[in-house]
C-alpha cells in the first residue's frame, strides 16, 4: 500500500476561540473596560463575593457590569442585579464551561465604554473552564475553606491558568478545621508566586484589600 | 465533559485542512496534548468518534501524543521535566520562579492522508494503516 502523505497543520485546536478572545481583549482594552473571569467549583461563593464587589465599586462611583454563566436558571443574575449593576445571564443548557463566543453574544447592545469593569462569573466547575480564554485580563480562581486544602493539588490546571487565588468563607475556617498554611502551600506548589487573597464576603474581613487589588489591577492594565 | 466540545472543534479544524485535498482520505488525525491541559483521553477519543461522523475525517483515527510538563526555572536558568503536575516549583532550588515551557499544548499537529481507493477496484486487504 502507498505510504501515507503528511499534511502539517501545527495549530491550536481551540484556535478560533483563542483568536476571538484575543480580539475581544483588544476591544475591552480600547474601551477601557477591565474584564475578569471568575472560576471555581460550584458553591465556593463566587456570586456572593461578586455581589459585594459590584456593590462596593458602584458605591465609589465605578461603572460595573456582570455576565454570569450557569447550566440553568437566572437565579444568579437576579442576585447580582441587587447591586444595581447591569447583569446578563448565560444559560448553557448542559455545557460545562463558557466559551468566548457565548460572552461575545452577551455584549450586543452594551456600549463597552460605558463600563470600567466587566465581571464574568464562569460555570461552577474546576476542570472544564481551564482551556477557554474569554478575553479577560485577569482570571480569578476561588477556593472556599469548606472545600478543603487539597483542591489546588486535585485540580492543578485551573489554578495554574489563573492569575490570582481567593480563599473565601474564611469566617468558617474554625468549624471546618481548615489548614490555612497547607492551603497556601498547595496553591504555591501548583502556581508558584500566585497572589492570594483571604476574605469573607459575609463578615467583610479581607474585602478592602480585594477591592484595592482590583482597582490597582485595572489601572495597571489600562496603563 | 469539555472533551466533546474540544472534539467538535478538532473535527472542524481537521476538516478545514482536509478540504484542500479531497482526493485524499484522512487516515489519522495527530494531536499533541500537554500534561496540564486536563484532557481525559478516553473521553476525547469517544468524543472524536461521535464528532467525526459524516465529515471528511469520518474514517480517521485519533492519535494522541502526550507532552510532559517541562518547566523553566529563571533562578537556576535551566529547564527540567516535572514528574507530576502537582508541584511546579523548581526541584533544585525549590523556588517559585518557574514558567511552563511545555504542558499546555492542545494542538492539531498533522493529518495522515492517502489517496482514496476506487471502491470498485480491490487492491487486496489493507491491514493497519501505517503509523508515523
Amino acid at each position: 500500500m502507498q505510504e501515507p502523505r503528511i499534511l502539517q497543520v501545527r495549530t491550536q485546536i481551540l484556535k478560533k476561540n483563542d483568536e476571538l478572545a484575543r480580539s475581544m481583549r483588544e476591544q475591552f482594552l480600547q474601551a477601557g473596560v477591565f474584564v475578569s473571569n471568575w472560576v471555581s467549583s460550584p458553591g465556593s461563593g463566587k456570586t456572593t463575593l461578586l455581589l459585594e464587589t459590584l456593590t462596593h465599586l458602584r458605591n465609589i462611583g465605578q461603572r460595573v457590569a456582570a455576565i454570569v454563566g450557569d447550566l440553568e436558571t437566572d437565579n444568579d443574575a437576579q442576585r447580582l442585579a441587587q447591586s444595581g449593576a447591569p447583569v446578563r445571564q448565560i444559560m448553557t443548557h448542559g455545557c460545562c464551561h463558557l466559551e468566548a463566543n457565548m460572552v461575545e453574544e452577551q455584549l450586543h447592545n452594551w456600549s463597552l465604554s460605558d463600563f470600567d469593569y466587566l465581571f464574568v462569573e464562569n460555570v461552577g466547575n474546576l476542570v472544564c473552564p481551564t482551556s477557554w480564554d474569554l478575553g479577560e485580563s485577569l482570571r480569578v480562581a476561588l477556593l472556599s475553606v469548606t472545600e478543603g486544602e487539597d483542591k489546588p493539588l486535585k485540580y492543578p490546571g485551573l489554578f495554574n491558568t489563573s492569575d490570582v487565588a481567593v480563599l473565601t468563607k474564611i469566617d468558617l475556617s474554625g468549624p471546618c478545621d481548615f489548614d490555612r498554611d497547607r492551603a497556601l502551600e498547595n496553591i504555591q506548589r501548583v502556581r508558584p508566586g500566585m497572589p492570594v487573597f483571604e476574605l469573607s464576603a459575609k463578615s467583610g474581613e479581607g474585602l478592602d484589600r480585594w477591592f484595592q487589588f482590583l482597582i490597582h489591577q485595572r489601572s495597571a492594565t489600562m496603563g | 465533559m469539555h472533551e466533546l466540545s474540544i472534539a467538535l472543534k478538532l473535527v472542524d479544524l481537521a476538516c478545514e485542512h482536509a478540504s484542500s485535498c479531497q482526493e485524499m482520505q484522512v487516515d489519522a488525525v495527530h494531536i499533541a496534548v500537554g500534561a496540564l491541559s486536563h484532557i481525559h483521553e478516553p473521553s476525547l477519543l469517544s468524543g472524536f468518534a461521535i464528532a467525526r461522523e459524516g465529515t471528511l475525517v469520518s474514517e480517521a483515527e485519533l492519535i494522541i501524543r502526550q507532552v510532559p510538563l517541562v518547566l523553566a526555572c529563571t533562578d537556576c536558568e535551566r529547564d527540567f521535566e516535572s514528574s507530576g503536575i502537582q508541584d511546579l516549583r523548581c526541584p533544585v532550588c525549590h523556588g517559585y520562579s518557574t514558567q511552563v515551557r511545555h504542558g499546555n499544548e492542545l494542538d492539531l499537529e498533522f493529518l495522515s492522508l492517502r489517496p482514496r481507493q476506487d471502491e470498485n477496484i480491490s487492491i487486496g486487504s489493507v491491514s493497519n494503516p501505517a503509523r508515523i
